[in-house]
């Protein structure tokens, strides 16, 4: 037959090609009924259509056998091929009354590294929401250290633990943090808007499967403002148990970088009843921790257009009392409470000490992100020593905290004097013993290596702060800057209406106009 | 014998939402092919396609002749698709999908079927209705008549028509 004789089997032939699915029509009622805020309406629609099952005598069996399934699953229909056992209103409704609950996070970044990648890029976390807005991560970051973040809005401070390094950072907050921004800038969401937003975006329905032992049905989006990271290419799935109505798995995922880089995150293991309050969510800093210097959070532009938030250190700070001062505990130095000086010489120092403790120059110059440089190098000298002085394996302590690794060490004194003879025993404690005392010895010089390391990067931070704050134009290219190189701009700030002063990658420093700068200057990393 | 457009659009109107969800169903190829002539592929398409439903159901107290509801359904469809076509006007560039994964690309019709779509489209309101409903909604022509509130007669007069103008432009 000629094509023109065979229209209609080519009109079959393309309506076949355009898909159709079960899940399409409650896709579309689920999100008239989510689009309202009133819950009420949701049951005036259950009334109706049992109403109207009702008084067709001829599905009157099917409504009554509906209603009884309704009653103990908690089943929604809308026609008959619905098979969802979820209300996702319910689900929003549900998630929006929990105020204290804790869950875990993955975030997975594969691929090419992203230009503003941290170390947060990859981490596993767990969080705690408490009823008055406190909120308690607990971070282990990749390969890398971990660390305690507290948010106490009530406070209105934050609070950084590093264990491993016995550190910790106080930072004062503007009445703009929340819990919303304190997740953002974890490239996170707080799940109960995720859930939400899913349920509220164009979805469709991914079917029913098994998560962790339990029956779950979920919904997939691919609505770009979803993710944390806002992009193009990327879809959420919400995984709601289908007993009892409540998200057991939230996962995203996104393309970025020109589809270079994939980031996954996983968001699961909730505990939506969790009886948290402010007591629940408290530092609890042992007494033998130290201060870094308090920071405050200083939100600036450079463009006149991004704002940026950065800690900035405010005060000197070397024990935990904020209301004690050095100045009356005789037991702390003086040099402890020096204020870190924020001249170019102690920020090239800064950068110098930096790149020989990492090897690499800090991708920026935020407190933060100095101290989650430094930590890994510092924890890699401690298990150093007490390879070299107690001889033990190295790849037992991968991955274990400073903690495990004393305890490492206290398990290979006792083994050693295992089956020892009396006599054998007194020697092998005499030789145990100065080995002892010569970890101590190490162990404070190492102390106070950090302390000056530490002392440095905020020189460092404090330098590069103050230049914002002066208005004096100032750039860091700590990501491109290669070290040692004396024709890469690592950092740069107007000194004169015409003139720059500019930190080359090999630290050697200077002047040159504009124009020169121009020449030389990589373009800025947003 | 299938309950008419303008009977479900009152029984919605009268508070009876699963009415709606029978007119969602009935029009949802034909609301996803109007997509699809837009958009260029299916994931779009039903995005658009769900849009346009939820935003009928929202504006369904508006619509003047409950028996044109069909046509007016596609006019939203097509408003939402050219809408989500300029939000995402960088993915959908023809020269982008020789570099799309395959996958991607299996998300679209094939140029012979695009190009009929295209011709469906453009029919006359009448006809595309009847086409879409008889073909997209695989209704018998009995259902057609029922669900648009015309004669049999007149249905097959149209899809007759539809037909040979469909045929004319493929000559072409």
């Amino acid at each position: 037959m000629e094509p023109e004789n065979n229209i209609e089997a080519k009109l079959e032939q393309l309506a076949q090609a355009i898909p159709s699915g079960n899940s399409f029509v409650d896709d579309v009622m689920s999100r008239i009924i989510t689009s309202s805020d009133n819950l009420q309406k949701t049951q005036t629609i259950h009334i109706s259509l049992v109403r109207r099952l009702f008084m067709k005598t001829s599905v009157k069996f099917a409504a009554a056998a509906v209603i009884v399934l309704g009653v103990f699953g908690g089943l929604r229909f809308f026609h008959s091929n619905n098979s969802s056992g979820v209300v996702w209103a319910d689900v929003v409704q549900r998630v929006r009354q929990a105020n204290a609950f804790s869950y875990q996070m993955q975030l997975i970044t594969t691929g090419q590294p992203l230009p503003d990648a941290n170390s947060l890029a990859n981490m596993d976390a767990t969080i705690w929401i408490a009823a008055d807005n406190r909120m308690k991560m607990e971070i282990k970051l990749k390969g890398l250290h971990s660390f305690t973040s507290f948010l106490l809005p009530d406070q209105k401070k934050m609070v950084y633990v590093w264990p491993e390094t016995k550190m910790y950072l106080e930072v004062e907050l503007n009445d703009e943090v929340s819990n919303k921004k304190y997740l953002s800038d974890m490239k996170q969401k707080d799940p109960r808007e995720w859930v939400q937003d899913v349920v509220n975006s164009r979805h469709k329905s991914i079917g029913k499967t098994i998560i962790d032992g339990v029956g779950v049905e979920g919904l997939e989006t691919t609505n770009p403002a979803i993710a944390a990271g806002g992009n193009e290419k990327t879809f959420s799935r919400l995984w709601v148990n289908v007993e009892t109505g409540y998200p057991v798995q939230l996962e995203s995922e996104e393309d970025v970088n020109d589809g270079k880089t994939h980031r996954r995150s996983v968001i699961h293991n909730f505990q939506w009843y969790l009886d948290a309050n402010a007591a629940g969510i408290e530092p609890n800093i042992p007494s033998d921790y130290t201060a870094l210097p308090k920071g405050q959070m200083v939100e600036y532009t450079n463009d006149g257009k991004t704002r940026v938030t950065r800690i900035s250190f405010i005060t000197p700070g070397s024990q935990r009392n904020p209301d004690a001062t050095a100045a009356s505990d005789p037991n702390i130095p003086s040099d402890h409470t020096a204020m870190p000086k924020t001249d170019e010489p102690s920020a090239i120092a800064g950068l110098q000490i930096y790149l020989d403790l990492t090897g690499r120059y800090p991708d920026d110059l935020n407190a933060l992100t100095l101290a989650n440089g430094l930590l890994p190098a510092i924890k890699a000298m401690t298990d150093k020593m007490f390879v070299e002085i107690l001889n033990l394996d190295p790849n037992q302590l991968k991955g274990l905290s400073q903690e495990e690794v004393a305890k490492k060490a206290q398990e290979s004194f006792t083994n050693q004097l295992k089956g020892l003879s009396q006599e054998e025993t007194a020697k092998k404690a005499q030789e145990l013993a100065l080995k002892g005392a010569q970890l101590q010895k190490q162990a404070e010089e190492l102390s106070k290596k950090s302390n000056e390391w530490s002392k440095s990067i905020q020189s460092l931070a404090m330098f590069y702060m103050t230049l914002f704050q002066q208005v004096k134009d100032p750039a860091y290219y700590g990501k491109t800057a290669t070290p040692g190189d004396a024709k890469s701009v690592l950092l740069r700030w107007k000194i004169s209406d015409t003139n720059y002063k500019v930190i080359m990658g090999d630290l050697s420093v200077i002047e040159m106009s504009a124009d020169q700068l121009k020449e030389v200057e990589l373009q800025p990393v947003p | 014998m299938a309950v008419s457009d303008a009977v479900l659009v009152k029984e919605v109107l009268d508070g009876a939402k699963d009415a709606y969800a029978q007119l969602v169903g009935r029009y949802e190829r034909p609301a996803k092919a109007a997509a699809i002539h837009i958009l260029g592929n299916y994931h779009s398409a039903e995005d658009a396609a769900q849009e346009a439903f939820v935003k009928a159901y929202q504006q369904l107290a508006g619509l003047r002749k409950p028996e044109t509801f069909g046509p007016w359904l596609l006019t939203i469809v097509r408003r939402c698709a050219l809408d989500m076509a300029d939000r995402k006007r960088p993915n959908v560039s023809l020269d982008a999908i020789g570099d799309m994964p395959t996958h991607q690309r299996n998300c679209r019709l094939d140029e012979e079927k695009q190009q009929l779509l295209q011709q469906v489209i453009q029919l006359g309101e009448s006809e595309r209705q009847v086409v879409l409903l008889r073909y997209f909604g695989s209704h018998t022509v009995q259902q057609v008549a029922d669900i648009t509130g015309r004669s049999v007669g007149t249905v097959t007069k149209q899809l007759s028509r539809a037909y040979q103008s469909l045929r004319d432009q493929i000559k072409e």
